[in-house]
């Protein structure tokens, strides 16, 4: 190697140098002035609403990016996944390949339908009739400065989940009746062994029927099916404020005793919006 | 080795400014901006690069009182190359993933492509100044060995 290609590798050594000195201290800059900041969701900015129409439940949330840096933000990917309490995951969302450009703020609005025909009936049962805390899991990841540097920041936000008003009687035996419903498909739900009690309770459980004026209806039929088994039908009919239709749940189970060992199972379910 | 009297280096001011005022300026600033930030972090920041620092700005001023071809610039140069990435290290909290908490939330910064840039660019140095070494060492040889031959046949 002679003297001038020594200079224009020098030259190209400087160059590459001044580059990565630029881009250092471009990036140190716009952090220390706070060029770059993201803002996720609190608990009280993750709304939801129920459109039973579409059989959804919509949640509503935002996260804004304020990107007052020399480099654009690139491919920013969402993943949200909302869990119940015990992890088990009721959906999944994922967006890909936003933008925030340089000198934008930028606000993403996240509407995340849940169709209630992929939430399977426990979970669906549990959201209507419970309250409850559900987690949302938030992933994003995003490229900055050409992809150089990779941004991610993975959250679990607690969401507070109550009942919708659905539960249109007052009668203490109506709610009595959900109440019990609700620690029935938990036991079956968490595939703990029954225990003698919990079959004693339900074998003790009386038939009746409850209409109510706006068309609330809670109807348990116990009919014998063998000495020893009962099957223990249930049917509820939840009329809806917003729009003129109704969810209608029902259930038979078996309960009793065969062979000295409690006997619980489930025969049908079903769940379907009446317009 | 040259003396020049006490001058300091174009290199090393630019190592200052580079190296120490920029990067210490700006992480007071965020300790600053930021209270939220957790400071002990930043002040390890801070720690690490006032010495790192200090120490490229003397390697890049010993470097100049060699001339080119001179194995002790040589192995300042490649000292000086090898500093950087140290100080660049600290300055990422010593790892290539920076995390930090915005909001109450945690992010983290995954840097490996961008250090991979800078080790590429290091590495050009170093290549740049081998080479370097390499022709002015032999020149100054050649140019040695040529004057004692020229003095030589003067006498």
């Amino acid at each position: 190697m002679n003297r001038q290609q020594l200079t224009y590798l020098r030259v190209v050594a400087l160059i590459m140098a001044g580059l990565v000195a630029s881009l250092t201290i471009g990036n140190l800059f716009t952090i220390a002035t706070k060029g770059i900041s993201v803002t996720l969701p609190s608990e009280e900015e993750i709304q939801w609403s129920i459109d039973p129409l579409e059989k959804e439940i919509l949640f509503r949330t935002s996260f804004s990016v304020k990107n007052q840096g020399i480099y654009d933000i690139r491919d920013i990917d969402i993943s949200a996944q909302l869990v119940k309490k015990d992890k088990t995951p009721l959906f999944s969302y994922v967006k890909r390949d936003l933008v925030v450009l340089r000198g934008t703020n930028t606000t993403f609005d996240l509407l995340i339908p849940i169709d209630l025909d992929t939430i399977s009936l426990f979970d669906w049962f549990s959201l209507l009739y419970k309250n409850t805390t559900l987690q949302l899991l938030l992933d994003i990841d995003a490229l900055y400065m050409y992809g150089l540097v990779e941004f991610t920041a993975n959250e679990a936000i607690d969401i507070p989940w109550s009942q919708p008003p659905l539960n249109l009687s007052d009668n203490k035996t109506i709610q009595a009746g959900i109440q019990g419903l609700c620690t029935l498909f938990n036991i079956t739900q968490n595939n703990s062994i029954v225990s003698l009690s919990d079959i004693f309770s339900l074998f003790s459980i009386p038939e009746f029927s409850y209409i109510a004026g706006n068309g609330f209806v809670f109807n348990l039929t116990i009919t014998p099916f063998s000495e020893t088994l009962k099957n223990i039908t249930c049917r509820i009919i939840a009329p809806l404020l917003i729009v003129n239709g109704a969810f209608e749940f029902s259930v038979s189970f078996l309960v009793g005793f065969e062979e000295n060992t409690p006997v619980f199972c489930i025969q049908e379910v079903g769940i379907e919006y009446v317009a | 080795m040259s003396h020049k009297g006490h001058y300091i280096s174009p290199k090393a001011w630019l190592a200052f400014c580079l190296y120490f005022l920029i990067p210490l300026g700006s992480l007071l600033l965020i300790l600053q901006e930021y209270p939220e930030l957790p400071s002990d972090k930043v002040y390890v920041r801070v720690y690490w690069v006032i010495p790192t620092a200090l120490a490229l700005v003397i390697l890049a001023q010993l470097g100049s009182y060699f001339k080119k071809g001179e194995t002790t610039r040589y192995l300042l140069n490649i000292g000086f190359t090898l500093m950087t990435m140290i100080w660049m290290v600290g300055l990422l909290g010593g790892s290539l993933v920076m995390t930090t908490l915005w909001n109450q939330y945690e992010f983290s910064l995954h840097m490996d492509k961008y250090v991979m840039l800078i080790g590429s660019v290091a590495a050009l140095n170093v290549l740049y100044y081998t080479f370097e070494w390499k022709v002015y060492h032999k020149d100054r040889g050649s140019s040695h060995s040529h004057g004692k031959k020229t003095g030589t046949v003067a006498e």
